[in-house]
Formats: C-alpha cells, sequence, structure tokens
C-alpha cells in the first residue's frame, strides 16, 4: 500500500516534469537557412524568395549580369525519429542540382549509415521525373530504411513542387504518399495478430501449444523486426508521440500501426503483448537464456526494486531530454540499434555485451533492469489501475 | 617481446594446448561424461574462436588500430562467452544418464554378491 502510494506521487512528478519540458522545449529557436539554401544550389550566389517557400537562386555573371540558375524548395517529411527538413534544388533544366538536409532527428548511428554526402552526390544531376526509390532506381542502405525513405520523399515532393510551381514544367506523377499497407505493415498486423492468439482461449487451455506458438512468434519477430526491418519500438517512438510529431498517414503507417498495437491492448484488457510476444531483443535475451539452461539466477528482491527505479529514472530522462530539445533521439541509450547493425560507440557495444552476457544467467536483463519502454508501460499501468480504483470508488458512493 | 617473435611462443601454446586438450578430456571422464567426436569438435571450433579473439585483438593493437582492437574485441569477447556457455552445456549432454548407468551397474554388481 505504501509503494502504491509512492509510485502514485512519483508518477504525479514525473507527469509534471514532462509537461514542463513540453512547455520549455517550444521555445526553439529558428534555423538558419541560408547554408542550407546554398548547398542545395552551389552554383548561386544568393537567394530570393520567389513564392510561398521557394527561393530563386541568382548568380552574378560577368558584366553586371544577373542569372535565375535555379531553384530551391525546404519540404518536410518524417523520419524514424521525427520531421526531416529537407532543401532541395532544381536547376533551370529541371534536374537536381543539390540536397542538404537543414534538419532531422534521427538516432545518429542510423543517420551515419547513409552517409548523406556520398548519398547526395549519387541524386545530384538526376532529372526531377526520376522515382528516387531505395532498391530500385537508387542504392538502399540497409538498418536505415525509414530515414533513407524520408529523405527520397522530401526529394521527390521538392522536385516537383519547384518543377510544376517554379518552371512551369508538366508533372505526371501522382502525390505520393497515398495510404498503402506494404511488407513492414503486414509484418507487423500478422505478428499483433498471432500475439493476440498466444493469449486467446483456445491456447490458453494447452499450455505446450501456447508454448510452441509463442516461441515461433518471437522467432519471428527477432528475425523480421530486428533483423529484416530494423524498425522495433523504441522510446524514440514514444517520444515523438509525446512531442506530437504524427509521421504523415500513409508514409509511416508502420509508425502508427506500432504505436496503436503495442498501447492499446496494455490500456484495454493489461496486456503488453509487443514486450511479451513481438520485441525482438526480448527474444533475442529469451534466445541466450534458452541456449544456457534454464537453471534461473534470482538477484535479491531489494536490488530488483533499486534498480527498478533506476530504469524508471533513466526512462524519465530520456523523454524530458528528448522534450526539452524538440528531438525524440536525444538521449537515445536503448541497445537494440547496436545489437541488430552492429553499429555503435565502444560505450553502447560494451553495454550490449554486458546485456547479453547477463542474459544467460538472468531472465530478460535489459527488459527488467534498463529499458525505458518498460518504465512507459509500467505508467500506463498505474494510470489504468489508479482511472479503475477511482471509478469504481465514485460508482460506489453514488449507488451509496 | 622477443618471446612473442620467436618460436618459443608457438611451443609454449602447443604445450598448452594439449595441457588443456587432456585435461577437458580427464574432467570430463571424472564426471562421468562421455565424449563422442562431436562434442570434440565442439570444442575444438570453442577455441578456435577464442583464438581468433586474441588474434583479432593482439593483431588490431599491433596494427595501432585501437577502436578496432576495442570495438571487434568487445564484440567477438561477447560472442566467445556465449558460444562457451553453450558448448560447455552441449558438453554436459549425457552425464545424467552416464551417472545413472553407473549407479545401475554398481547395484547389479551388488545384488550378485
Amino acid at each position: 500500500m505504501k509503494m502504491r502510494v509512492f509510485e502514485r506521487i512519483a508518477g504525479v512528478v514525473a507527469l509534471i516534469a514532462v509537461i514542463a519540458a513540453w512547455i520549455i522545449g517550444g521555445f526553439g529557436s529558428q534555423k538558419d537557412l541560408s547554408a542550407s539554401l546554398k548547398r542545395a544550389l552551389p552554383m548561386a550566389s544568393r537567394f530570393e524568395p520567389a513564392g510561398d517557400g521557394i527561393y530563386a537562386g541568382h548568380a552574378d555573371l560577368l558584366g553586371g549580369l544577373d542569372l535565375v540558375v535555379g531553384y530551391v524548395t525546404i519540404t518536410r517529411t518524417s523520419g524514424y525519429g521525427g520531421p526531416m527538413q529537407v532543401a532541395v534544388g532544381l536547376n533551370r533544366f529541371g534536374k537536381l542540382a543539390g540536397v542538404s538536409v537543414v534538419e532531422h532527428k534521427e538516432t545518429p548511428p542510423f543517420y551515419n549509415r547513409i552517409k548523406i554526402d556520398d548519398y547526395i552526390d549519387k541524386l545530384v544531376g538526376k532529372p526531377h521525373s526520376d522515382n528516387f526509390t531505395p532498391g530500385d532506381d537508387i542504392d538502399a542502405v540497409s538498418g536505415a530504411t525509414v530515414t533513407l525513405t524520408a529523405l527520397t520523399t522530401a526529394v521527390r515532393r521538392g522536385g516537383d513542387r519547384l518543377a510544376s510551381e517554379a518552371l512551369g514544367l508538366e508533372v505526371s506523377r501522382s502525390e505520393i504518399g497515398n495510404s498503402h499497407i506494404g511488407f513492414p505493415e503486414l509484418v507487423l498486423i500478422l505478428l499483433f495478430a498471432a500475439s493476440f492468439l498466444t493469449y486467446s482461449r483456445p491456447l490458453g487451455d494447452r499450455p505446450k501449444a501456447r508454448k510452441i506458438f509463442s516461441w515461433v512468434t518471437r522467432l519471428a519477430g527477432l528475425a523480421l523486426i530486428g533483423f529484416v526491418l530494423t524498425i522495433p519500438l523504441s522510446i524514440i517512438n514514444i517520444n515523438s508521440l509525446l512531442i506530437g510529431y504524427a509521421p504523415d498517414w500513409g508514409v509511416s503507417n508502420y509508425w502508427y500501426l506500432m504505436i496503436v498495437g503495442a498501447l492499446l491492448p496494455l490500456i484495454l484488457v493489461n496486456k503488453d503483448v509487443y514486450c511479451q510476444c513481438i520485441c525482438p531483443f526480448g527474444a533475442a535475451q529469451d534466445l541466450l537464456k534458452a541456449g544456457a539452461g534454464e537453471r534461473k539466477f534470482v538477484p535479491p528482491k531489494r536490488a530488483v526494486i533499486a534498480l527498478r527505479w533506476v530504469q524508471r529514472a533513466l526512462a524519465l530522462t530520456a523523454i524530458v531530454t528528448g522534450l526539452l530539445y524538440r528531438n525524440p533521439a536525444r538521449l537515445d541509450y536503448e541497445v537494440f540499434g547496436t545489437f541488430f547493425t552492429l553499429t555503435g560507440t565502444v560505450v553502447q557495444l560494451a553495454l550490449l555485451g554486458v546485456v547479453l552476457i547477463a542474459s544467460l544467467f538472468l531472465v530478460r536483463p535489459w527488459c527488467g533492469f534498463l529499458c525505458p519502454l518498460r518504465a512507459v508501460s509500467d505508467y500506463v499501468r498505474m494510470l489504468r489501475l489508479w482511472g479503475l480504483e477511482t471509478a469504481r470508488r465514485l460508482a460506489a458512493e453514488s449507488k451509496a | 617481446m622477443w618471446f612473442f617473435t620467436s618460436g618459443a611462443f608457438w611451443f609454449a601454446e602447443g604445450v598448452l594446448f594439449v595441457l588443456a586438450m587432456i585435461g577437458l578430456k580427464i574432467r570430463m571422464e571424472d564426471r562421468g561424461v562421455p565424449m563422442p567426436l562431436w562434442k570434440w569438435i565442439a570444442a575444438m571450433l570453442w577455441l578456435l574462436l577464442l583464438g581468433f579473439t586474441i588474434a583479432f585483438i593482439g593483431t588490431s593493437v599491433g596494427e595501432n588500430e585501437l577502436v578496432a582492437a576495442q570495438k571487434g574485441g568487445i564484440v567477438f569477447s561477447v560472442i566467445c562467452v556465449i558460444a562457451g556457455v553453450v558448448v560447455w552445456r552441449l558438453l554436459q549432454i549425457g552425464k545424467i544418464r552416464a551417472c545413472q548407468e553407473l549407479a545401475d551397474r554398481s547395484g547389479d554388481e551388488d545384488e550378485s554378491i
């Protein structure tokens, strides 16, 4: 009872901290666009507004002649961590003159995988009418699919806009971003459906079948969400939701499916289906534990409680920092990315190593003591219980 | 440094390798764990991985590639530890049955007496 009261007080304090960070973070500074415009249209020496969000690039020629060499526009799309602003430049012949990422909220190891300058060099000179589809007419980069899609979507949109509005060229392509369900969305839907089946009544009566089904779902999550798609649920998604960086519906259906699929069962029926059945890193830890044998090391209860509070404090710090800097990935200490792509700093690799070795002796040490999503799910559960208790009390009082 | 560049190092490594293998054989026999060919192959492969990990770190440091030594060292060491635990568990297969058979056999001998 004492612990429950303490949890609720801590919950209210956390809520106040989050709201304060959200308000303070709103007073952000405006970005200077001049450097980005210059990178998007290098041959221009100065820029002048030429319409809503469109800049005309001028070059001073010999003899004092002034020539418009192209146009630049700033396009906003949704990346993995939040909005991405990209400056797209077209020359007078409708060919891509340059691209510059003005601002992004991506996790550095994933963003760095693209090697942005080299990638942009490959795009320059292509006609605006190209599709810029990763894996089709331009190179794909594994492990950075969402970021790359955001970049190429921005290039496509910006190029089309400049071609039609500034250069008066015909744009035959239909609007990009129509609602679609692709391979990632299909995988997620099937995995959530399989997870709900794990909790269903027919399997509930058969523990052996349920165990096998649960393993199949977890291993599918590990292989598909972890290693193939590399887009597991992360604190970045929660931060994006809190900041209000909802991506465009249609372009990032995966994001919506993931958020709704993970949070809705937790709120409605108190079932953490994502963590239990889908989370690829959870499955990796389970696999290691199974490989090392079923003997469990159970840490002392007091140590578990202390570590759980450290976990919650870390999660709150990550959320508050993300809100303050308006960057969901500002304090991302999760080791999923490092595990699935094997890229990261020495500290991230060392932390990952500790977690993986601990997984041989403990049941899901990352989930139990470090994962910020566990802290978020604990918080949602606490609010749910509090709400239910209040509702029951009010109902009882009204009856009396 | 001369030790690592001389033949004495390889001689010492060979001696240690043989001692480790004999030690493994004696320990397994003492504990009543059968050691068929596939277990020896698994143990050898793990030893190869351990050697590779040490060689990777040593070579990277020798080439002054400290970041590679750190990152690669962490990755391969973790893989080595995990593989070691799994291989050790595999080596234990058959242990209980072997002990049980031994107990049954001694029981039979007691009855015959």
